[in-house]
């Protein structure tokens, strides 16, 4: 199963969220693969704490692979990172690796030769891996135009492919996120020059909201009952906006809670973070691992 | 399209070769005609194939040009400039493979020439420096890591795609497999009994075999390269099933459906040996004895029998669930 992580801004936690949920995919029993599409600043391997990926690799990365069809390295996560957590992952954990963008990479010019590429990557990471995430940059980018040319392809008819677009819980980042999928040139609009289906592309698509506000936190309940009053006002605007939008519940994969370690450090949050060190909310967590079960689960991708 | 045979005159030769191993991409096994004309890559040449005891088909060769760096054990430089040849394999319309060789001859000049003499002497590598054949053979093997020098995987890949992209072929995923890599290093003196070094360990994907032959054995020695790589990933392949599987018992899921392909599937095709020259079998015998693959099938494949066997005990008391193992 392909999973897109995509987004209409930058700042939404696009990739630490999608590199959780790959965590914890596998954490449930699953081998994954992590590829960094996101081209022009390919930095996952910092949010796995790769030291020698932190930007994306010397040689030998995604973009060398698309650009040239030298075999990129996959990074397993179990012996590269320099956290212990994602060292000692349970024994009944899947395999998780990391396909690196190249350092200093950038966007590139369009060749024939990208897509039959890209197209022999992700059919050999199928073979290998039940869930690969493919991380592409915020926006219109050219990784997600390839993205939609490799899956409309006829080679990859037999291959599940599923959308995460991810968006902050506000106005703005609502009426964007409609954008890129509804509106002008947005992944309905270009997924159909690329010879997808309308309605099945649109049933492939699910919207994961980070950075979500807990209205039922102390800092609401027991602080001012104003501002909690206006706070729940706010919330229930942006239900409706989001309705409106096309970005209401049966659209919706899952919400990532506001969590200062999403915030002020980018990283995987492990059960130790949770139970030990305490520094991270259990409610991340569930989050992160509700999201991963979603994947595969027919019920939450029925068309609708 | 064979190597050029290296003359008994010229001293000991080189001949160096990758095998890439996976499934070919569709549901289901396919049939023996199917096989035949997805292996048509090269039009006008024939697909070689046998049936028994399971079958087994070859891709006619094609050529590459290279003009190349060479790995050599010392480090010193080398440099090679030719041709390499590669084919595809199917195994029981279900095991593809990828093999790319190039015999690695001294150049008679210092000087490249023009490729019509190189496309004369197809899957041959001339070196235009001085290099030791031992130095070669140990250094293409030894250079398995980043920016390989010649790199005949991505040769073997470049075929493996080819196949793969077969028109009639639905690109389904019936299990999940990784695709392994066996690096072989020939060297060929005068006539000597068959004997090779086989590194199992030192990558979870990687293999290297060094084998010392005649030169007249060369493509029998091949062939015993491709099935060794077959085997191994047959193992590699039931190995990964039965920890997946181990992994959705703990976990609480149905481990059936991971291991039904893989007996329905990859268990007919254990047949070590079957496609290789008498002269080869001695090296499968040492691989028996040590460190004995079809001893470690065998209890593989039991042992994924047993865990369909307990599911079935399972289910007709009703589902309770078993101790995880």
């Amino acid at each position: 199963m392909l999973i897109f992580a995509t987004s209409d801004k930058g700042g939404t936690g696009r990739s630490v969220t999608g590199c959780n949920i790959a965590y914890r995919r596998a954490l449930q029993g699953e081998d994954v693969a992590y590829l960094d599409f996101d081209f022009g600043s390919p930095t996952a391997g910092a949010i796995f704490d790769i030291p020698d990926a932190e930007r994306g690799v010397s040689d030998r990365g995604l973009h060398s692979y698309l650009r040239s069809g030298l075999e990129p390295v996959e990074l397993d996560i179990a012996t590269e990172s320099n956290r212990e957590s994602l060292r000692d992952m349970p024994p009944s954990s899947g395999r998780l690796v990391l396909v690196p963008g190249d350092r200093g990479g950038g966007e590139f010019g369009r060749s024939q030769e990208l897509v039959p590429r890209c197209i022999s990557l992700f059919n050999r990471l199928e073979q290998e891996y039940a869930v690969s995430v493919i991380d592409l940059s915020a926006g219109r980018s050219y990784a997600a135009d390839l993205a939609l040319a490799v899956t409309g392809d006829e080679r990859m008819r037999q291959v599940t492919s599923r959308w995460l677009v991810f968006h902050r819980w506000t106005r703005q980042h609502i009426i964007a996120a409609n954008g890129l999928v509804f509106g002008e040139n947005g992944i309905l609009e270009a997924g159909k020059l690329h010879g997808h289906d309308p309605q099945r592309l649109r049933d492939s698509i699910r919207f994961v909201r980070t950075a979500v506000v807990n209205l039922e936190a102390p800092q609401f309940t027991m602080g001012r009952p104003a501002q909690e009053a206006w706070s729940r006002v706010c919330n229930n605007d942006l239900k409706e906006l989001a309705a409106r939008n096309g970005l209401g519940l049966s659209t919706l994969l899952g919400e990532v809670p506001l969590d200062p370690v999403l915030q002020w450090r980018e990283q995987i949050i492990s059960d130790a973070d949770v139970v030990v060190s305490k520094i991270a909310n259990p409610a991340t967590v569930e989050a992160f691992d509700a999201i991963a079960a979603r994947l595969s689960e027919d019920s939450t991708w029925e068309g609708l | 399209m064979n190597a050029v045979a290296p003359s008994a005159e010229q001293g000991p030769l080189v001949v160096v070769g990758e095998i890439r191993t996976c499934l070919v991409q569709n549901f289901a096994a396919l049939p023996d005609n199917f096989v035949g004309q997805m292996l048509k890559v090269v039009p006008g040449q024939p697909v070689y194939s046998s049936k028994r005891p399971v079958s087994h088909a070859t891709s006619p060769d094609r050529l590459t040009g290279l003009d190349c760096a060479l790995a050599s054990y010392s480090r010193r430089k080398a440099h090679g400039c030719g041709t390499a040849l590669s084919h595809a394999t199917v195994t029981g319309g279900r095991i593809l493979q990828g093999s790319a060789r190039a015999c690695l001859l001294p150049a008679g000049a210092d000087q490249r020439r023009a490729w019509r003499h190189y496309l004369a002497r197809p899957g041959v590598v001339e070196i235009t420096t001085r290099a030791d054949p031992d130095d070669l053979a140990e250094g293409f093997l030894a250079d398995h890591g980043r920016d390989p020098a010649l790199d005949l995987g991505a040769i073997s890949e470049r075929v493996i795609d080819e196949v793969q992209s077969w028109r009639r072929l639905d690109h389904g995923t019936p299990l999940r497999a990784r695709r392994t890599r066996v690096l072989w290093a020939a060297v060929l003196d005068s006539e000597i009994k068959p004997s090779a070094r086989i590194t199992l360990e030192r990558d979870e994907k990687v293999r290297t075999v060094r084998i010392n032959a005649s030169p007249g054995d060369l493509p029998r020695a091949m062939r015993f390269c491709e099935d060794l790589a077959l085997h191994d990933w047959l193992l590699t392949t039931v190995s990964l099933a039965l920890s997946q599987a181990d992994r959705a018992s703990a976990l609480g899921r149905d481990p059936v459906e991971l291991l039904q392909p893989v007996v329905d599937q990859l268990v007919p095709l254990w047949t070590p040996g079957a496609h290789v020259d008498p002269v080869m079998l001695p090296l499968w015998t040492g691989l028996e004895r040590h460190p004995g693959f079809t001893h470690q099938w065998q209890l593989l494949v039991a042992r994924m029998r047993d865990k369909i066997a307990y599911r079935m005990i399972q289910l007709r008391d009703g589902g309770r669930p078993w101790p995880a193992t």
